[in-house]
């Protein structure tokens, strides 16, 4: 346990420096941001689907009204970036709350539904008869707000935050309840395990991550439209990080994202709509083939991954 | 009904659909005591497990433990009441290892006095505490759903079909198991096909059929009474 504890924080440290550095070493500082918005979007998908088995396609909804949520605290309320950015979270978590009845649904319905919700929540939001209060189709504007480097080292702690997240977990109680939750929710309810409300509490900490990320993002960008926030290549992109590494692990879908995100970059961006399609197809195979990733591998050669 | 009454069920009933699973059910299972249930295939014995394991809401009727009504309360709600099961088909936590799938029960537990250690002990499960569950064989699955049980310090342990597809054997170290327990003062119901191993186990038994109760008695008895023949051995 103790041992456990100093390699958890060895791994914190190590991210850390890696994060610090990045910018020294590479200069395409927004392409740096949007990695880190998706490394922490795909740990974010691990606690649910990872401990739970909830595939969240409408996991982008919290991701886009935690963006707005911080930016109408910081234009209505006038909150500094940093108290927005909270509010977002805020945001997040009570729509998260508001749509936890939707955990009762099973496998492919839940993934419909919650794909659904976050439609419903984009066209209020983009709703050009609500103008007055979300800005409407035509987005918001943080002018006075933008300030690149803040941001970024912003995003730095938030990311560092999910992963300390996930290695607690991983540890914990809690973490252990949603394995076995995964595995036999019966024998998990037999074990004396309250299953629903674990099952809410990580969905609970998943919104609440995606909405700080969104928030982030809102600050960083300071200009964006409601699409921008609430594409469902969003959900698409850091579910088939998180798959194609390995859910369950830490380290799986960082690679993921590293891998998979990378390869976009280089080849992708001419044609974003190939790349939606293909990585949603990639989800397909994923789970009916390789539903651990590519850790899967590696544990079946007897290689642990952490 | 006397004073020392654990378990009490009254005119239990469950549908699915149209289908009427339990038609009234009625027992007491008394402090200490190994109650036998026996019946065809399909007579509701599992169902009725089910519902007082929290698993199903009875559709009618009551179930009580202590005096307390439980019909309709979740499973995790029960197992802190001190009532736990195995089942007919071993549930373990695939991907977990057999020492963390107990561990997962004694760490939610309310009253567990009990040790991981000593559990896997009791079941000659030590020596592969370090193994993925999915990875031991049918038999020593039921071993460990019944560990996980333990873990949870049931005051009452609903056992279904513990023993169908072991070797006789194994046979008689589980029945070891259960009567150890029930020496520790633990309270069955115990639902078994095999009537050699029953007899082992348990004092009096139910006999069902089609989700009703037709017999209450020794097991001896039961062999000779007319309805439970007819059920048997008739069309
Ligand atoms: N979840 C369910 N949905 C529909 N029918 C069920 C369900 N569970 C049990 N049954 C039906 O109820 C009857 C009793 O089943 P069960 O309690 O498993 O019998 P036993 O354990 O005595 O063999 C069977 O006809 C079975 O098909
Ligand atoms: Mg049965």
């Amino acid at each position: 346990m103790r041992r456990g504890v100093w390699r958890d924080g060895a791994i914190l440290l190590a991210v850390a420096v890696v994060l610090l550095l990045l910018p020294k070493a590479y200069s395409n500082q927004m392409l740096l941001f949007q990695l880190m918005v998706y490394l922490a979007l795909s740990q974010g998908v691990n606690i649910l689907y990872g401990f739970t088995g909830y595939l969240p396609f409408g996991y982008v909804g919290f991701f886009g009204i935690g963006a707005y949520g911080a930016s109408l605290a910081m234009l209505d309320l006038h909150f500094a970036p940093l108290l927005g950015i909270l509010a977002g979270a805020v945001v997040a978590l009570l729509l998260g709350l508001l749509l936890s009845p939707l955990l009762r649904l099973s496998g492919a319905y839940f993934a419909i539904a919650s794909l659904a919700a976050s439609q419903a929540v984009y066209l209020v939001i983009a709703n050009p008869s609500l103008q007055n209060i979300t800005y409407g189709p035509y987005g918001i504007q943080l002018p006075n707000q933008f300030n690149p480097i803040a941001s970024y080292y912003t995003m730095v702690v938030v990311l560092l935050l999910a992963v300390g997240v996930v290695l607690y977990i991983r540890r914990s109680r809690f973490g252990m309840a949603l394995q076995a939750m995964r595995d036999d929710p019966v024998s998990a309810a037999m074990s004396g395990v309250p299953v629903v409300r674990e099952r809410i509490a990580a969905w609970l900490i998943s919104a609440a991550l995606a909405g700080v990320v969104g928030g982030v993002f809102a600050w960083q960008t300071s200009v964006f439209y409601p699409d921008a926030v609430f594409t469902l290549s969003i959900s698409i992109f850091a579910i088939v990080f998180a798959l194609f590494g390995g859910v369950g692990t830490l380290l799986g879908p960082m690679f993921g994202t590293v891998v998979l995100f990378g390869m976009y970059n280089m080849i992708g961006i001419s044609d974003p709509q190939y790349f939606q399609l293909i990585y949603g197809l990639l989800i397909v195979a994923l789970v009916i083939f390789l539903p651990d990733g590519v850790a899967s591998l590696l544990r079946k050669k007897g290689i642990h991954v952490l | 009904m006397s004073s020392d009454v654990m378990l009490q069920v009254a005119a239990v009933e469950k549908s699915f659909g149209g289908f009427q699973a339990l038609r009234g059910v009625s027992l007491d299972v008394a402090q200490g005591q190994a109650l036998g249930l026996v019946g065809p295939n399909g007579s509701g014995k599992t169902t009725l497990i089910n519902v007082i394991s929290g698993i199903y809401r009875p559709s009618a009727g009551h179930v009580r433990f202590l005096g307390r009504q439980i019909g309709g309360l979740t499973s995790d709600r029960v197992s802190h009441l001190g009532i736990n099961r195995t089942f007919q088909v071993p549930k373990p936590f695939g991907s977990l290892t057999v020492r963390q799938n107990v561990d997962v029960a004694l760490s939610h537990s309310r009253r567990s006095r009990r040790k991981a250690e000593d559990i896997l002990a009791f079941l000659d499960l030590a020596a592969m505490q370090d193994r993925e569950a999915s990875s031991l064989n049918t038999a020593q699955q039921k071993l460990l759903d019944l560990g996980r049980a333990l873990a949870t310090d049931p005051r009452m342990l609903l056992v279904d079909e513990l023993g169908a597809g072991l070797s006789p054997a194994d046979l008689d170290i589980v029945a070891a198991k259960l009567n150890a327990l029930r020496q520790e003062g633990i309270t069955m119901l115990v639902v078994e096909h095999l009537l050699g191993f029953l007899a082992k186990v348990t004092d009096d038994v139910i006999v069902m059929n089609a989700g009703q109760e037709i017999f209450y008695g020794k097991l001896e008895a039961a062999a000779e009474d007319p309805k439970v023949v007819e059920v048997f051995l008739g069309g």
